[in-house]
């Protein structure tokens, strides 16, 4: 028996075709196989006719996400390809531009003042004049030559747009051609044969395969340039502290807590370390402590900002500018309160294996959250005497399937005991959806 | 043809060449076991099918550049774990990571009637002696050929439970039968 035969004899117990003998064969194989086993549970407890379905559709997706790949990264070649044939032509136009006055000037001077060359140099006026004159002219002949060489342009940049607009449509045509035949034919080579001229022009630039490493580069020096944005707010405490104003009697020390943009933040905490001593800020970020011995540090906390610390010192009035936190907020946890009477009334299981017991058997309400959102909810119950539970009742108020899901839970979990025994406890469970 | 090469050869070619279509080829091979893993712990065929194309876009991330030696326990780590981090971070609950995998044997011990009388004794003297819960499991499993799923309902087990009863008798039978010899 090899490998092989058992994913053959699976996909005939996923299709439900498998005979008496070889789903045996099968099970007994599973038992040394977790995977197998695995698989098998989740055909065995949860498959459904939709599963056929959904093995096709994902052999299918499998190959459109190669060709998919391809296809951007092709896409992203022409665009490559044709920014630098348009940077390459704003270049040698920038360069014809700034050749042309300077050609213009030697035939124009050959021409118009050649004559006048032996003029001697007494005649300064008519030099002046002509000076004039020639600036004058100059000016002309590099308008015109300005406009002529801007129609150019701009006709090139048409040009150029239409051929990636087809470069774009032609890749588009053909990404269907490769999903359909699967030709391996680069959609771009279409474009360039059109236009050799900018195929010898991007490639002598910049050969494909630096394109690419360019392009890898502008990924990574984008995906780079956010941490650094970020940096630049945390700036040194030095920074932070600004002194201002004393209250006078030196009996307190005061401050204001502000994010990096200057806005108050309200209900931060501010607390002197290894203390009591501490103080949350009012509407405008204002806090008030005790005034406390210099050395120790003070503590500015607030939830999503960088905590603060700052070594206190001879100054009455602090300014506390908290950065945005760098790592992201991670899911805010909420777990089963402490304070939940587990000691006078519990599962007869055991609260932590009914908590596993929850969390295997609990359905997720998708009508209610979607399959995004989770939640908690709360029901509160009788324990009586007898172990039975009873009077459910919804402390969230939340949601009527939530609360459905939760007493079928709850009265699923057996007897409940309470300590001491054979008394009646209301209590409350804290479920996460 | 690729489906004719087995797993290690094909992953050998994928990590000479670099070329993703082996690291596909081995994804399909197993595409039935993966999404059976996946509806094992979504419970549901949409969920099981998202997760099973997210698998396949962690693979071609993970084994970039890695030495994979056996590709069948190392893929169902990457689909186990997946799964089982995905579903944490939905309940903040912290399912216990099992270990990488078990061994692979094909050498095990099945006991089976199909041998000579004198062995299907022993074997009916030992099953006796098991515990209860292991004597249920292993008569009907092995005995009367009864799939997990009835082993299930009709025991009111987990199919966990059923498999590690199976499995902790099958070694019980094991030590008795050797013992007896």
């Amino acid at each position: 028996m090899n490998n092989n035969t058992y994913i053959e004899l699976l996909k005939q117990y996923q299709a439900g075709t498998i005979s008496e003998a070889d789903r045996h064969l099968l099970e007994r194989a599973a038992l040394d196989d977790s995977f197998l086993f695995d698989a098998m549970e989740g055909y065995g407890a949860y498959g459904s006719s939709a599963d056929t379905q959904a093995i096709k559709a994902l052999k299918e997706l499998k190959s459109n996400t190669s060709g998919k790949v391809r296809w951007i990264h092709m896409r992203s070649l022409t665009v490559a390809a044709s920014l630098v044939a348009l940077l390459s032509i704003t270049f040698i136009v920038k360069n014809q531009l700034a050749e042309s006055p300077s050609n213009n000037e030697s035939i124009t001077v050959a021409s118009d003042y050649g004559s006048e060359e032996t003029v001697p140099m007494a005649q300064t006026w008519s030099d002046e004049v002509d000076t004039e004159k020639k600036m004058q002219l100059d000016n002309n002949v590099e308008s015109v030559k300005k406009e002529n060489v801007e129609s150019e342009l701009e006709e090139e940049i048409d040009f150029v747009v239409t051929k990636i607009g087809d470069a774009n449509s032609q890749a588009q045509a053909m990404e269907e051609i490769t999903i359909d035949t699967k030709s391996h034919t680069p959609p771009q080579t279409a474009t360039k044969d059109s236009n050799p001229k900018y195929e010898e022009l991007s490639e002598a630039i910049n050969p494909k395969e630096e394109i690419e490493a360019d392009m890898e580069m502008i990924n990574a020096s984008r995906s780079i340039s956010k941490p650094q944005q970020k940096n630049k707010y945390s700036k040194p405490e030095e920074d932070a502290i600004t002194y201002a104003e004393t209250d006078g009697k030196g009996k307190y020390i005061l401050g204001k807590v502000l994010d990096t943009d200057g806005n108050h933040l309200i209900g931060a905490s501010v607390y002197i370390e290894n203390t009591q001593i501490g103080d949350v800020t009012d509407i405008d970020g204002n806090f008030k402590l005790p005034k406390y011995e210099n050395g120790h540090q003070m503590v500015a906390n607030y939830t999503g900002y960088e905590t603060q610390k700052i070594i206190l010192g001879d100054i009455d009035f602090y300014q506390i500018i908290m950065p945005v936190s760098k790592s992201p907020l991670s899911e805010v946890v909420v777990t089963r309160p402490k304070d939940v009477d587990k000691n006078k009334a519990f599962p007869a299981m055991g609260m932590e294996d009914f908590d596993v017991y929850v969390s295997k058997n609990k359905e997720y309400p998708l009508e209610v959250f979607g399959t995004t959102k989770s939640g908690t909810f709360k029901v509160s119950f009788n324990v009586n005497s007898d172990g039975t539970l009873s009077n459910f009742l919804d402390e969230s108020e939340s949601c009527d399937e939530c609360f459905k899901e939760a007493v079928k839970l709850l009265k699923g979990s057996g007897k409940w005991e309470t300590k001491p025994a054979g008394q009646l406890y209301r209590t409350s469970y804290l479920f996460e959806f | 043809m690729a489906d004719q090469l087995t797993d290690e050869q094909l992953l050998n070619l994928y990590t000479t060449s670099g070329d993703d279509k082996h690291l596909s080829t081995l994804y399909t091979r197993y595409i039935e076991m993966i999404y059976g893993v996946c509806l094992k712990y979504y419970r549901n065929s949409a969920e099981a099918k998202d997760a099973a194309s997210e698998v396949y876009l962690l693979l071609l991330r993970r084994a970039k550049g890695k030495e994979i030696d056996h590709w069948k326990p190392w893929l169902y780590t990457v689909v186990k774990n997946y799964c089982l981090e995905q579903l944490r971070s939905r309940t903040n609950k912290k399912p216990k990571q099992m270990d990488a995998y078990r061994v692979y044997s094909e050498d095990v011990f099945h006991p089976t009637t199909d041998s000579k009388d004198e062995e299907v004794q022993k074997l009916e003297t030992c099953i006796a002696g098991l515990e209860e819960d292991q004597k249920a499991c292993i008569r009907m499993f092995y005995l009367e050929k009864r799939s997990y799923q009835d082993l299930s309902d009709t025991l009111q087990l987990s199919w966990g439970q059923v498999r590690s009863r199976i499995q902790n008798g099958r070694r019980n039978l094991k030590n008795c039968m050797s013992n007896n010899k």
